[in-house]
């Protein structure tokens, strides 16, 4: 079988035409199989979905109980219409997964979004060998280099340290990034409690169901002004008052480039993110050296030559899509 | 790293106490090297954006580079960026060893031990050597740095500043003085002096005081600076110390004489300056600060008629029998003058800040005028000022920049504002649709070539948001260019 066979790019997104599924797609489907609970990735309305426990749960946190869920965990084949079909660990959220597809002596891997950096609140990226591997491509430029998590959040700890008297106020993704930096914060040993949104607390729950410690938490909505100075307090946006002396961070990716840091207008930039950066990319692609590699989510352009340099055939998905499947 | 955490913050208080903290974690020289870097005091010599360019694309394909460098937009930053470290290879013993080296090569070995450099530290650290390497300024406040010292050492502000100003890069002498080790520097001969800075007057508490107590000269008409000669050698410097005898050379050579004086350098209608003084701190080799302000005068008068001719000439007082005439003098005021200084006629010469009533700057009240939000600039991270303009000829031009931190609680608004109006950035620009005004007061209207209005808003500053006033309501380049000095 080849590869294009068993993994085309369609308007809705991947399909696995023998399996009869699409994985991540981008509009209610019969049957998908989604790699993480990241609203641009698990949308709602399928027929019938097939993910992790954690992300069918993260799913049904924003969208109700889900239509035909069928948990499936880590590197535990099942067979789909002859399609053998597995997840691997991607390293990205709590219950991200690579979907790894194989039939008649092909295989093809959906990495979904990936890092390779540690990160406590999820099982590492295991590098899978296939024919076609799909990678994301975020930060795919050399100009990222995520610093190591445990130097920004020193960094943080640094501030809160020395603006002792300040509430200091982290804007960061309400899925995963807040928490990672959550358990970030208590191995780095901040054990005081953290204010968070009410969405955020949901989400936090789910983690501890699933075994992760992240200390005490309380609603930041309900604290008082005097309750915040000096607190920690992470943020996804929306309404929140807090005391006039915060000092304000933001932690992604992006604000390893200080341009970036400067447009959002904060104080205290974390580079930290929960994408791979450009030497991940490189690596991974490397490592896995499929037959051929997708890219898709983000920027092709600089992988295009990366990989021209490495000897590696990578292609952009949606000039893939371009050709309109054959 | 401290440089970053620096350039973010906007509250000089914030800024004082990352200083600090730094300043005592970290150890000489390094942290002389550090605050130099800031101070853009560091001599390492400049590398051209190009010669940038090809050092990086030694390390870096030429693609990835040109794919990288039209994402970031900015040449050092970039550079910075997408070096490969080499994480094999032993890290730098200190800054005063990477800063050594490069002090030391000549122009054409510099970019290749810079290169050996980049190899071996981190992103941050990169950034900072590309950023000084490249000739850009780290770090606006020498101020901030200068209290920091003195807060370190615990000792006198003024003193500090001297000492600062006869130092050089790392400070060893400074830093030995501040931890107790060694005894103040002795002031260099003819070196930086800080300068008497009066308080503002408070008008409410004039009653008390007797105006017979007083002299008052015209303040504000030029640039504050001091003129320190000694054996031959004569230096101008700004009130913050910095060097502005290159500017001056012409007016400095010759006929000058030994002294410290106090004074406004003031552009003549006709072109050229003179240095219009108004006190002294030393005349021939005598230190005259102790003496009553009168005498100081009356001493200062007699040198200046020694040297007819020279460059510097007596700042004229102001006949006054009581406040309410010091008022109406201030209702018109001459040309350029932005207020009045009172000077105690028994006060003595206390450089640095004046925390009584010795000497007080009365200022004139400031006109105000409506202005239309052209661009929000960022410092560091933070949005920090804006330009504005006004209408001439059917199109709206820049007539100055106000600091948007004087925007008080109004600030996070603005910032909402400009995010939610942005056209487009460039670089550290955010080009806004020209929808609000702003009510600025300022000091006068001057000429200026460097604007293409011609003309421009000194001393501006933000003193509230007009939400809801239409922008034809703003000022017209036309109101402004009549208000212009002849
Ligand atoms: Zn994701
Ligand atoms: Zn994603």
């Amino acid at each position: 079988m080849r590869a294009h066979e068993l993994l085309r790019a369609t308007p809705a997104g991947l399909y696995c035409p023998p399996g009869d599924f699409h994985i991540d797609p981008t509009r209610a489907v019969a049957r998908a199989v989604i790699t993480h609970g990241h609203s641009d990735h698990a949308r709602s309305g399928h027929g019938a979905v097939l993910a992790t426990p954690a992300t069918l749960e993260m799913m049904a946190l924003r969208h109700g109980a889900v239509r035909g869920g069928q948990a499936l965990v880590y590197n535990h084949p099942v067979v789909v219409n002859g399609v053998t079909l597995w997840l691997a660990p991607a390293g990205h959220v709590l219950g991200s997964a690579q979907v790894v597809l194989q039939m008649a002596g092909c295989r093809a891997v959906v990495s979904g979004d990936y890092k390779r950096t540690a990160d406590p609140t999820c099982p590492p990226f295991e590098p899978v060998a296939c024919d076609v591997f799909v990678s994301e491509a975020t930060f795919a430029l050399p100009v990222f280099r995520h610093p190591p998590p445990e130097s920004e959040i020193a960094r943080l700890l640094h501030s809160a340290a020395l603006f002792p008297e300040r509430c200091h106020a982290i804007g960061a993704y309400v899925l995963g990034k807040t928490q990672r930096l959550i358990r970030l914060l208590r191995q780095a040993g901040y054990e005081r409690p953290i204010y968070l949104q009410k969405q955020a607390l949901a989400i936090c729950a789910l983690y501890r169901r699933h075994g992760q410690d992240l200390g005490t938490l309380l609603p930041a909505a309900g604290a008082q002004p005097g309750d915040l100075a000096g607190a920690m307090v992470l943020t996804s946006g929306g309404d929140l008052a807090l005391p006039v002396d915060t000092v304000r961070g933001f932690a992604s990716g992006w604000m390893g480039i200080q341009e970036h840091a400067r447009r959002r207008d904060c104080e205290l930039p974390l580079a930290l993110s929960d994408h791979a950066d450009w030497p991940e990319l490189v690596m991974t692609l490397r490592q896995v050296a499929a037959g051929e590699t997708w890219v898709t989510h983000g920027r092709a352009d600089a992988l295009l030559r990366q990989a021209k340099l490495d000897g590696l055939r990578v292609r952009a998905l949606a000039d893939i899509a371009g050709e309109g499947g054959h | 790293m401290l440089w970053e955490s620096l350039a973010c913050r906007t509250n000089p208080d914030d800024r004082l106490r990352l200083l600090l903290d730094y300043l005592r974690r970290v150890p000489d020289p390094d942290r002389g090297f550090a605050m130099a870097a800031l101070a853009a005091r560091l001599p390492i010599a400049r590398l051209s954006a190009a010669r940038l360019k090809a050092l990086a694309a030694e390390r870096v394909d030429a693609q990835l580079l040109a794919a990288s460098l039209g994402f970031v937009g900015d040449g050092p930053e970039t550079a910075a960026l997408v070096w490969p470290q080499d994480l094999t290879a032993n890290r730098p013993a200190s800054l005063a060893e990477v800063v050594d080296s490069l002090a030391q090569a000549g122009k054409a070995a510099m970019p290749g031990v810079l290169a050996g450099w980049l190899d071996r530290l981190a992103t941050p650290e990169r950034r900072v050597l590309l950023r000084l390497a490249s000739g850009a300024r780290l770090f606006a406040d020498t101020r901030a740095i200068r209290r920091a010292l003195a807060l370190l050492g615990g000792v006198d502000q003024v003193e500090l500043d001297v000492a600062w100003h006869d130092d050089r890069p790392p400070y060893a002498a400074l830093f030995a003085w501040l931890a107790g080790r060694a005894a103040r520097p002795a002031p260099r001969p003819g070196g930086y002096r800080p300068l008497m800075q009066p308080p503002l007057l408070d008008e409410a508490a004039l009653p008390g005081r007797d105006p017979a107590d007083y002299l008052a000269c015209w303040q504000g008409q030029g640039q504050r600076a001091l003129l320190a000669a000694e054996a031959g050698i004569a230096r101008l410097y700004s009130a913050d110390g910095e060097d502005l005898s290159a500017e001056f050379r012409g007016a400095l050579t010759g006929r000058v004489g030994d002294a410290a004086l106090d004074g406004e350098v003031v552009s003549l209608p006709r072109g050229g300056t003179v240095l219009r003084v108004l006190d002294a701190l030393r005349l021939d080799d005598q230190d005259v600060c102790a003496l009553p302000f009168v005498e100081r005068r009356t001493r200062l008068a007699a040198w200046l008629a020694k040297r007819p001719g020279g460059w510097g000439t007596l700042a004229p007082t102001l006949a006054f029998a009581d406040w309410a005439d010091l008022r109406r003098l201030l209702a018109a005021p001459a040309e350029g003058a932005q207020g009045i200084v009172l000077i105690r006629r028994d006060g003595r010469y206390r450089p640095g800040e004046v925390q009584d009533d010795a000497c007080l700057v009365w200022r004139r009240p400031a006109p105000r005028l409506g202005a239309v939000v052209l661009y929000a600039h960022r410092l560091g991270t933070a949005l920090a000022e804006l330009t504005i303009g006004a209408y001439g000829e059917g199109a709206l031009l820049p007539v100055g920049r106000v600091a948007l931190a004087d925007a008080g609680a109004e600030r996070q608004r603005l910032v909402a504002w400009i995010r939610d109006h942005a056209i487009g950035w460039f670089g550290p620009t955010c080009q806004v649709a020209p929808t609000l005004v702003v009510e600025i007061a300022y000091e006068t209207v001057s000429r200026s070539a460097r604007h293409k209005a011609g003309l421009t808003l000194t001393g501006a500053r933000l003193v509230g948001v007009r939400w809801q006033a239409p922008v034809a309501t703003a000022v017209q380049l036309a109101e402004l260019a009549r208000v212009l000095p002849r």
